[in-house]
């Protein structure tokens, strides 16, 4: 019923962010997740957080500073925050061609490689997994190449976002069709279970996966993620500056066993970020890997 | 630093790679100055990651070392190695700007180019003289073309004399030079570049005309005009832009009447130019010198756009079409089918009110689809013609549209007049809350008795949000004519109705201290927004009355509360509230902390002051640099002598 009075005397000002106090949180999103908001985007920063400032009955966006800094509920609104500044926009098999070359080249080729050396083992990282969609899809092509074998190996895809909220829905694995919408139809009916119109990944997938709560921005942590053959980073990093770009691709250089592969998002470049990588190109696709 | 030594050791250790990148990435950490010729091998290593890790190391930890370590890296066979020593050289040679110079005398064509683009990205003004010297002595011209690039982007005013003389140079180098003239926009260019106009070719003269646009100089005006007639359709295209760029349509209008009429025949036709830039100058120009067949071909333009895509430039078009003013083609689109013509006249029309549009629009509302009623009707608000008012009345009487209503009971509800009252007071039963809310504020602005008795008779319904209506226009008509009313809301058993009671001294603040009772109780309302509330009133209301409630609040369970108490307090001054906040500003909560120390700083007088410098050593940064501003801001007052 208050709807009805947009107008009372605490809600009459647009809140507008000062440029000291947009100085202010870019550094504090930046010094909490690597996360660089860029002056062009000040604006969204701006609207998305309006609507909160006015339910948490505070007077500028200096104030939200104060709050996430000293109000009891921080870190709740440190995680709401979070889910401002980042888009967790992803889907199962999102671009198609990138995952028909991860599958026919780069999955084959580690699972030859490892069956030659007599190791039947297999890390993937998922690191930015969102709501899960991507490290399910790999679960599921890692399923069609190994066949019938998957039980006689030692697969782990370690899944990881800043977002305990998109992890939350990810350790549920239950989706809709929207989710769907790029995925074969036959990979539908093979992996899932459909439940009220909703789609369920089907529970022995789930367990090849184990989602993780990460920061990309804090080096030590990323330190710790076992060592993979494979890391999938897509679709992340664009919220970075250079500086922090540099130092997650070089920890991703790290973890990366040797002849290791690195998958990054279609509209994203290592260019000025790192040579360290060898590309290869195939048609649609960039695959970066890390020299024997 | 023993560290440092460990470090150096381990990247000459011919460990395995993860250990050298380690090690590199500690150098970088620790800037080990010492670690710099190692980590300058490094770059050559053939492993990626041993490269990659040293590169980064190395511009962290830069200076004269590094700069010194790297140079000869210039001169590798390999590429990738001298490409990476370049990038290095761009971010770090600032620190070392003599030893770059100095490559600037080298007898190797390749490393006086390479030198050149470095001393670019200096950003250094001690670059600007040798750079200057390069571009016009060296004998090899793709180092006199990088001179110039790098010139240009430092864009320092002392490069202008080097590059003004180096305009005689071949047309490879010109493209720079003048590149480099236009971004640094020094005055003493423009006869130079004027001069060179002259003798070019058709593509650099092209690139001196949109120097001369962007540096934006008068200066160049009359030359320009002059090359009108000689040139070329593209070029003299690119010149009117130029033009229009440099006096900004206004001046346009100080042009004689005959130069003005040429001038507008050539910006018609650039308005056809490919350049998508060169026809919004045609627009903006276009927009002051006139004419019907101008206002014509603008909007033909102007409908072509996407609202959305092209903004900005629709906006630009609006703008044109508005300063040329109301024409026979725009009342023309009005009546034609299309609707995006349509769309963009009305824009103009509510810029403009004049006559003939309204009632043009007026005249074709009816026919129209709900968008374009949608801004017809608020054009027509906008322009608040009081013979409009039949149309409004009509548009209450029988449209559906609610966003159509809201606007004409704006139109209503600011023309006011005899017996509109009771058609508005009628919206207020509308199912669409936006409605009821401008019906609510149209009859608020109208007012009059009727109303009045009206509202206060809603305000005995049943129904909480008829109330809540009644007691908000009740607030607007005046508090005083409405005691009993308003008193029983402060009582009433839902929240926002009490709230809405409390905002209705907001406005005039008169008689508060007789209500300071009824408003007190309100401190311990249940409701943490009704209390908020109260606490907001009491800080913008003036009244030594007042200051004992916003004490009061101070104890307050909900830390907002309290925080907008402390404020309050703060902003009036009131020092008899020093103690309390003393003990705030140095308790455990920071936020109240922080506020606390602002409020002190407000209040000022010896106590707060000396409880801020108490403060000035508190463990949190922000609470200290809160309390130096305080203290900074009671010094200046002056009222404290130290
Ligand atoms: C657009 S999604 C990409 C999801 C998936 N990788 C894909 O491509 O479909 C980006 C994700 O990155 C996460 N993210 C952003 N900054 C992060 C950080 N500093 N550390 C960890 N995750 C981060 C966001 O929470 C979000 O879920």
């Amino acid at each position: 019923m208050a709807s009805l009075f947009t107008k009372t005397i605490s809600l009459k000002k647009e809140f507008t962010i000062e440029p000291e106090e947009f100085a202010q949180l870019r550094d504090f999103i930046y010094a909490q997740s690597g996360i660089y908001i860029a002056d062009n985007r000040k604006y969204l920063l701006e609207n998305r957080l309006r609507n909160r400032l006015k339910q948490l009955n505070l007077k500028s966006f200096g104030e939200y500073y104060y709050y996430l800094q000293y109000d009891a509920g921080r870190k709740q609104e440190l995680n709401r925050l979070f889910e401002v500044v980042t888009t967790n926009e992803t889907s199962f098999f999102r671009n198609p061609p990138q995952l028909k070359v991860f599958q026919d080249h780069v999955l084959r080729e580690v699972v030859e490689a490892q069956r030659k050396a007599g190791d039947r083992r297999i890390r993937i990282w998922s690191a930015g997994c969102s709501t899960g969609e991507e490290p399910y899809t790999m679960a599921i092509q890692l399923c069609e190449v190994l066949g019938a074998e998957l039980p006689g190996w030692n697969v782990r895809i370690t899944a990881n976002d800043l977002s305990e909220g998109v992890l939350a829905s990810a350790r549920r694995g239950v989706y809709t069709e929207y989710a769907l919408r790029t995925t074969p139809p036959e990979m539908i009916r093979k992996y899932f279970v459909q439940t009220d119109g909703n789609y369920a990944v089907r529970e022995d997938l789930k367990k090849l996966i184990s989602f993780g709560q990460i920061n990309l921005s804090d080096r030590m942590q990323l330190k710790r993620v076992e060592r993979s053959h494979i890391v999938f980073c897509r679709n992340v990093i664009i919220y970075f500056d250079d500086e922090m770009k540099k130092r997650v691709i070089s920890s991703f250089y790290d973890n990366l066993l040797p002849g290791g592969y690195l998958l990054i998002g279609h509209s994203e470049s290592l260019h000025n970020i790192s040579r360290a990588f060898k590309p290869t190109h195939y048609p649609g696709a960039i695959i970066y890997r890390k020299e024997e | 630093m023993q560290d440092c030594k460990k470090i150096v050791a381990a990247l000459q250790g011919g460990g395995d790679s993860s250990d050298i990148r380690e090690a590199a990435w500690q150098a970088g950490e620790n800037g080990c100055q010492e670690a710099v010729p190692a980590l300058a091998g490094l770059l050559a290593s053939g492993n990626l990651g041993i490269q990659e890790a040293a590169d980064q190391a190395l511009r962290r930890i830069g200076g004269k070392a590094t700069v010194e370590a790297v140079i000869p890296l210039l001169r590798s066979d390999e590429a990738p190695v001298r490409n990476l020593a370049m990038d290095i050289l761009r971010e770090t040679g600032a620190q070392d700007l003599p030893s770059l110079v100095g490559l600037l005398h080298d007898e190797d064509d390749d490393i006086r180019i390479f030198a050149s683009d470095i001393l670019g990205s200096t950003g250094s003004v001690a670059a600007v003289a040798p750079l200057g010297e390069a571009l016009l002595r060296d004998p090899e011209v793709n180092v006199r073309y990088q001179a110039a690039v790098s010139l240009g982007e430092l864009g320092l005013k002392d490069a202008a004399r080097y590059l003004n003389k180096a305009l005689g140079d071949e047309e490879w180098v010109q493209f720079s030079v003048i590149e480099a003239l236009a971004k640094i926009r020094d005055d003493s260019s423009i006869g130079a570049l004027a001069k060179a106009l002259h003798k070019s070719s058709d593509l650099v003269a092209s690139m001196i005309v949109e120097a001369l646009g962007e540096m934006g100089n008068v200066k160049a005006v009359t030359m320009l005009m002059k090359h009108l007639d000689a040139a070329s359709t593209a070029l003299r295209n690119k010149i009117c832009k130029a033009i229009v760029q440099i006096l900004g349509g206004k001046s346009l209008k100080l042009l004689s009447e005959a130069e003005r009429e040429r001038f507008g025949h050539y910006l018609l036709v650039a308005l056809t130019d490919e350049d998508e830039a060169v026809q919004d100058a045609a627009m903006t120009g276009l927009g002051f010198v006139g004419g019907e067949k101008a206002s014509a071909e603008v909007l033909a333009l102007a409908s072509g756009l996407d609202p959305d895509r092209d903004h900005d430039r629709l906006v630009l078009a609006v703008d044109a079409l508005a300063g040329m003013g109301p024409t026979r083609a725009l009342e023309l689109a009005l009546e034609g089918d299309d609707a995006r013509p349509a769309q963009v006249v009305v824009d103009v029309a509510r810029r403009l009110c004049s006559a003939p549009l309204c009632e043009a629009m007026k005249s074709v509302f009816w026919g129209r689809d709900r968008d374009l009623q949608r801004e017809i009707a608020q054009a027509l608000c906008v322009c608040a013609r009081p013979e409009d008012k039949p149309f409004f009345l009509e548009v209450l009487g029988r449209h559906e549209d609610g966003t159509v209503l809201k606007t004409a009971l704006e139109y209503i509800g600011a023309l006011g007049g005899e017996g509109v009252g009771e058609l508005l007071f009628g919206f207020l039963e509308h199912p669409y809350d936006d409605v009821k809310e401008a019906a609510l504020e149209a009859c608020v602005q109208v007012g009059g008795q009727g109303l009045d008795d009206r509202f206060r008779a809603m305000f005995a319904e049943q129904d909480p949000v008829r109330r809540l209506m009644a007691v908000y226009a009740m607030g607007k008509l005046g508090v005083a004519g409405h005691v009993d009313e308003i008193r029983a809301a402060l009582d009433d058993e839902v929240p926002d109705i009490r709230k809405v009671a409390l905002e209705s001294f907001g406005d005039s603040c008169v008689d508060l201290g007789q209500w300071l009772p009824a408003i007190r109780e309100r401190l311990h309302d249940e409701h943490r927004e009704v209390r908020l509330t109260v606490v907001e009133l009491l800080g913008h209301c003036e009244g030594e009355e007042l200051l004992p409630c916003l004490e009061e609040a101070l104890d307050d369970e909900d830390d907002w509360v309290r925080v907008r108490a402390v404020e309050a307090l703060g902003r009036r001054g009131a020092e008899a509230a020093v103690p309390r906040l003393v003990e705030i500003a140095t308790g455990t909560n920071t936020l109240l902390a922080l506020k606390a120390v602002e409020a002190l700083g407000a209040i000022g007088g010896k106590t707060a002051f000396r409880a801020l410098l108490e403060v000035l050593d508190a463990e949190d940064p922000e609470l200290q640099a809160a309390a130096e501003d305080a203290v900074a801001r009671i010094q200046e007052s002056g009222e404290e002598e130290l």
